[in-house]
């Protein structure tokens, strides 16, 4: 997809790009953890600055925002608790226990620094 | 699974994440944390960072991979005063989105369903490219 950004991108043109990614410097068991407890398609193919820059962009700003993510999780499940309620009654047992579950894994996985939230800029050279 | 069974499957669960919270309950749920759901991150403040960052003005194309309703491409380049191509798979995104897009910037936005992987557009076409959480 990287490579796709690239080849419709004028030359000179940037790249923003906001992702959720493995940590680096894990071991195996951490990543096979933070694969289980992350998003459904996380990707594994290495840190994005390095997918970037090897899809034909320089990197010129990165941006750990991994703090703003833990904080918007905890915000999701509050507001989940909220209106928890109501969105059984609406939406059903099992949507209202997978959204948590889903959330609370991986909240758990960035605060036991599997998972981090990156934004980045590159430039098209 | 073959391939196209796979493909079907994946776009499925991509549509399906667009069906959830649209009760009334669901709409309160997502109000409370900004109207994200179902699998966006960007806060207001990350996607004003981002039209900080993409160098555009009204004279570019800005290109948005994985939209689905059109977050955060919609804010980029109504900061901006870009044109914006909002593009992403499930159509049930892009119906959801296209009557706050067209509120927001009129004719300078369209929407595309597309994959961000094989993209149906020319070479060299865009000024910048944002996504968020596309990649993960």
């Amino acid at each position: 997809m990287l490579r796709e950004c690239r080849r419709v991108l004028k030359k000179g043109g940037r790249l923003v790009v906001v992702t959720i990614e493995i940590a680096e410097g894990l071991s195996a068991a951490q990543r096979g953890r933070a694969i289980q407890l992350g998003p459904e398609d996380l990707g594994t193919g290495g840190p994005l600055r390095d997918l970037v820059a090897q899809s034909g962009f320089e990197v010129v700003i990165e941006r750990d925002l991994t703090e703003d993510f833990r904080v918007s999780l905890l915000d999701r499940l509050d507001a989940l608790d909220q209106n928890e309620t109501a969105l059984r009654r609406a939406e059903g047992h099992e949507m209202v226990d997978t959204e948590r579950e889903k959330r609370t894994d991986m909240l758990t996985a960035v605060q036991e620094g599997m998972l981090r939230r990156t934004a980045l800029v590159g430039l098209a050279s | 699974m073959n391939d196209l069974a796979h493909q079907r499957t994946t776009i499925r669960s991509y549509e399906d994440r667009y069906l959830r919270f649209l009760t009334k309950a669901g709409f309160a749920f997502r109000s409370g944390i900004g109207g994200v759901i179902p699998n966006g991150w960007t806060t207001i403040e990350q996607a004003e960072w981002m039209a900080s960052v993409a160098a555009i003005s009204e004279d570019d194309l800005l290109l948005d991979i994985g939209a689905g309703r059109g977050w955060p491409g919609s804010l980029i380049a109504k900061e901006t005063g870009a044109r914006l191509v909002s593009v992403d798979v499930p159509l049930e995104a892009l119906r959801q989105g296209a009557e706050d897009l067209c509120k927001k910037l009129g004719p300078r936005v369209l929407q595309v369903c597309g994959d961000g992987r094989i993209l149906p557009i020319g070479d060299a076409h865009f000024s910048a490219v944002c996504q968020a959480d596309v990649l993960c």
